[in-house]
């Protein structure tokens, strides 16, 4: 122990003699009911963020890299301190685009009550692009924002696996094209699972843009978020219960109902994935039921569609999808705070 | 038909551990039982070297295997699987150690504190080992039962090397002085 200037080889011969004794020390055994715990908590959802560290590798150039950050540390703590309680503060919570806007609830108990609307024809799902329009406009039915988004859906692969790449990109007029909700999805071509999300918003509350990564495997769903120009990141483990299936993502809705069979009586439930940051924003149980048949007429064309009814946590959302192919062409949800509506309409398609 | 199809599957203790990684990164829970039986006795020790309590040191295994299969998916395969699992272990009793540092005492199992050959000793030293105050132990425990370099233990505990290196020192006094009072 020579780094106090004066060495104590007292103390160097008791460390040195107490070394044998301290790692003789006994230790509990593994127990097998506490492995049993751990695979029963795990399989009944149980998830924990493990403080999973930088390799520990020590080098010159590593202790040269931690004295400049040091230094420029405490040039920039104030704007350090700031940016971490900015990460830890953030509650981010998606909000959804056609299935009703932001859901508040918190997250349900038990199951579904009408019959999961799995996508049991996804060979119907096509590569093609949609445009569309989502307006919100107060109690006096003036427009007070406006989203001009569009939808494209491409034959793609990920991890080996057949996929559909379905890119939203929306903006919102006004704005020079400053304020963008992009969201990348890629599902399998088979069933429409899950595969990866990627989902940038700017900007975002008081933030300049807010990051969601996501990957699915088995029932589980992993990823971060992270938040522009600060630092640290938030990580996502959330547990899928099976009861919810079947999970999309937002982007996923104008073109999902094309993959289920669709009839004058049909309802159903599915269920749209949140961002998963916070435990309230993981999964959005929707029900969905066909309430008649209308011809709707929307700049896209007019149209024979099923009229449905949507509930979500947040709210009823009326909508139309061709009763040729399941596309959304439009939805109206009234009583969006603070007392207005909002509607989406379809305004073009290319190859759908 | 009564008879359940047969399981192909090899057992997981033929399994390798980058093939129970890939398998518990997936969401296999046999293989993640396989990495049980493999290493948790081993971070088991490390934890309760670290709490003191056999109590706690189950809750940082649980943990620490509850919360596998998605850290193994950022697992980079830097050095090895176990070494990689000890830190992760330390990382997870370390924070449990800061929450619970209020506890004054720690609640000693005395039926794993004494060896056979000298109990007594032996005891003596796991009481003074659990009275060493938490800030202290971890750096002794990590330094010299572990084998850590000071580089190591101040990335794991979040302190400085020479504060580190300053720990231990205290520890050491502190342990010395118990041991004399004895």
């Amino acid at each position: 122990m020579s780094w106090f200037g004066k060495r104590d080889r007292a103390l160097d011969a008791f460390a040195e003699a107490i070394q044998p004794e301290l790692a003789a020390l006994r230790t509990p055994p593994a127990p097998a009911e506490l492995r049993q715990r751990i695979l029963a908590d795990r399989a009944a959802g149980g998830r924990v963020i493990l403080p999973v560290g930088r390799d520990s590798s020590v080098s010159v150039h590593r202790y040269v890299i931690a004295s400049v950050a040091v230094i420029a540390g405490v040039l920039l703590l104030p704007l350090y301190r700031s940016s971490r309680e900015d990460a830890r503060e953030a509650q981010p919570v998606a909000s959804l685009s056609f299935f009703g806007g932001v859901a508040h609830a918190e997250q349900p108990a038990g199951a579904p009550r009408l019959p999961a609307a799995f996508p049991i024809h996804a060979e119907r799902i096509h590569a093609g692009t949609l445009r569309y329009r989502r307006v919100f406009t107060d109690s006096a039915e003036r427009a007070v924002k406006t989203v001009e988004g569009s939808l494209s859906v491409t034959a793609d692969s990920a991890e080996g696996t057949p996929a559909w790449r379905v890119v939203k990109l929306e903006r919102e007029s006004g704005t020079g094209g400053a304020a963008i909700n992009a969201e990348t999805v890629f599902v399998r071509r088979s069933n429409l699972g899950l595969l990866t999300r990627a989902v940038h918003v700017r900007p975002y509350r008081r933030w300049n843009g807010i990051n969601i990564q996501q990957r699915a495997i088995g029932d589980s769903l992993s990823g971060r978020m992270t938040l522009d120009d600060v630092t640290g990141m938030r990580p996502i483990a959330r547990r899928l219960r099976s009861a919810y299936a079947p999970f999309l993502s937002d982007a996923l809705t104008p073109i999902y109902l094309a993959a289920v069979p669709l009839s004058a009586t049909w309802q159903g439930s599915l269920t749209v994935l949140g961002w998963a940051v916070i435990p309230k924003d993981v999964l959005h149980p929707v029900e969905l039921r066909v309430t008649g048949e209308e011809r709707v007429r929307v700049p896209a064309g007019t149209f024979d569609c099923w009229r449905m009814t949507i509930r979500y946590s947040g709210g009823v959302v009326d909508y139309w999808v061709r009763k040729s192919d399941g596309i959304a062409v439009r939805a109206v949800e009234a009583n969006v705070p603070p007392g207005g509506k909002r509607t989406v309409t379809l305004l073009s398609e290319t190859g759908m | 038909m009564t008879v359940a199809a047969r399981d192909e599957r090899p057992p997981t203790t033929a399994r390798s551990d980058a093939e129970l990684v890939t398998l518990v990164a997936g969401g296999d829970l046999a293989a993640l039982g396989g990495l049980y039986d493999r290493y948790a006795a081993m971070l088991l020790a490390v934890a309760y070297r670290l709490t003191m309590s056999k109590a706690d040191a189950e809750d940082v295994v649980h943990d620490v295997f509850l919360g596998l299969p998605e850290a193994l998916r950022r697992y980079e395969e830097r050095g090895t699987l176990v070494g990689w699992l000890k830190r992760v272990t330390v990382r997870v009793a370390l924070s449990r150690l800061r929450h619970d540092e209020v506890r004054a005492t720690q609640a000693l199992d005395a039926s794993f504190a004494a060896p056979s050959h000298d109990a007594a000793a032996a005891m003596d030293l796991a009481t003074a080992v659990a009275t060493l105050p938490p800030s202290l132990r971890a750096v002794l425990v990590l330094k010299e039962i572990e084998g850590y370099s000071h580089a190591e233990i101040a990335d794991m505990v979040g302190i400085s090397v020479a504060a580190s290196k300053v720990r231990l020192h205290r520890g050491l006094r502190a342990l010395r002085r118990l041991l004399e009072e004895r």
